[in-house]
């Protein structure tokens, strides 16, 4: 799958963790994706998902746009 | 009809004896209903995790063997953390249909047996798997909730705080409370950080505790009305907004309708709040704030005891504790004192109770609306 354009509904980083936040993808999809950076994500900014979002694979990475 | 004859808990803490406080809780709530053991005819029994927190199985034995009831059939009901108010309406429903009365229901959980770490395993199994690949736990999913929340609704970490020093404020008269002591806002704000934006603070405890209802066709406090529902087990499978339980929506929705009640009828709730942010998008799920305004609804008057409607004048899962499979029955006998007007934190007037329990992240939800008799 191409990147896919997205904005971010929440997002959180468990202490000791990385971040991880719940996109939107414009098709109106939701996904849970392990957040590429070490700050913890805006709720409402862009951001661009990599990989493929099949849920019975790894959570894809995503990061901001 | 069915109502609530009597209810027994014991205090919750940690490192509780599960046999001792099982025994306990039951011989209280015989007490208080005036009946004895010869007289039960069937037993429902709450327990979510003793396979996993304490190396038991066969539960449902188990509990009637260690409460003195051998040979009573019995049942055993898990839903997650709402394993207690779904053994109640499942006990309820058996009652109504003539299956026997007086009729027991038993929840107990011990979940300070086992490291924290283990325990908090435990409970992530009540996620779906791709959430866990994702690095999540339960308090992680809560964050993440509690981000759209606070953007949606432009609430700081610290107005988030004033839930949890309500809770222990509560719980100081509360006997049968794990935390009486206060906590300041600067103590939630300083605790750590489980997962942000939510620190230790924002976060129920792991609790020993047991509870104990009868059930019967008369009581001084009856059952107006159950609801429940369930959701997708993802948070990502759900299409409501990312700051709302869809299942609570649906459960008191259905609750209100078999009461034939109006959520301005409530006059005390004790709700579902395993963390901070939990009690106020609850009271805007079950109606009984506007979106955005649960947390002005909890801070409406100085006296927590003259809000209407009161919410959760024991403490809460917060700071009266959360052993999950006793939960809703901790949940349930706190609104039965309140409604014989016996309650540490007694409510005014209090006649219409609404009990809201949550079974995982925002799923399998169990509403049971309650009324006094006398």
């Amino acid at each position: 799958m191409s990147p896919a354009d997205a904005r971010v509904l929440a997002a959180t980083r468990p202490a000791g963790g990385e971040p991880v936040a719940l996109l939107e993808l414009v098709d109106g999809t939701r996904v849970l994706a392990c957040w590429q950076g070490s700050q913890m994500p805006t709720v409402g900014d862009p951001a661009q998902v990599d990989g493929s979002p099949d849920p019975a694979k790894r959570a894809p990475t995503a990061r901001a746009r | 009809m069915v109502a609530i004859r009597g209810a027994g808990a014991v205090p919750f803490g940690t490192n509780l004896d599960p046999q001792r406080m099982v025994q306990e809780a039951v011989d209280a709530a015989l007490a208080d209903a005036g009946t004895d053991r010869d007289a039960i005819e069937f037993v429902v029994v709450a327990n979510a995790a003793a396979e996993g927190l304490c190396d038991l199985g066969n539960v449902a034995v188990w509990t009637v063997d260690h409460a003195g009831l051998t040979g009573v059939p019995s049942w055993r009901v898990e839903t997650g953390p709402s394993s207690g108010l779904a053994a109640f309406s499942a006990a309820a429903a058996m009652v109504e249909a003539g299956r026997g009365q007086p009729a027991l229901v038993v929840g107990w959980e011990a979940m300070t047996g086992v490291p924290t770490e283990e325990a908090t395993a435990v409970l992530g199994r009540y996620m779906s798997q791709a959430e866990r690949r994702a690095g999540l736990s339960l308090p992680g999913l809560v964050a993440m909730l509690t981000s759209a929340y606070q953007a949606r609704y432009d609430v700081g970490d610290e107005a988030l705080a004033r839930v949890p020093v309500k809770a222990h404020a509560l719980a100081e008269t509360n006997p049968i409370a794990q935390f009486r002591r206060p906590v300041t806002v600067e103590d939630v704000l300083a605790s750590r950080v489980i997962a942000e934006p939510i620190r230790l603070l924002n976060c129920a405890p792991l609790t020993d505790g047991a509870v104990a209802l009868v059930l019967d066709q008369q009581g001084p406090v009856e059952i107006a009305g159950l609801g429940a529902a369930t959701d997708h087990l993802a948070y990502a499978s759900r299409r409501s907004p990312p700051e709302r339980f869809r299942a609570t929506e649906v459960a008191a929705a259905r609750g209100y309708q078999a009461a034939g009640w109006r959520p301005s009828d409530v006059d005390v709730v004790e709700l579902h709040d395993a963390f901070s942010v939990l009690e106020p998008v609850s009271l805007e799920d079950l109606g009984l704030a506007e979106p955005g305004g649960g947390l002005d609804l909890l801070f409406s008057e100085e006296d927590p005891l003259a809000a209407s409607p009161v919410v959760n004048p024991s403490g809460g899962l917060k700071a009266r504790g959360h052993p999950v499979g006793a939960t809703g029955l901790a949940q349930l006998y706190e609104v039965h004192m309140q409604l014989t007007d016996r309650a540490a934190n007694q409510a005014d007037g209090a006649d219409k109770g609404l009990v809201h329990s949550i079974g995982g992240f925002g799923n399998n939800v169990h509403c049971a609306l309650l009324e006094g008799t006398t």
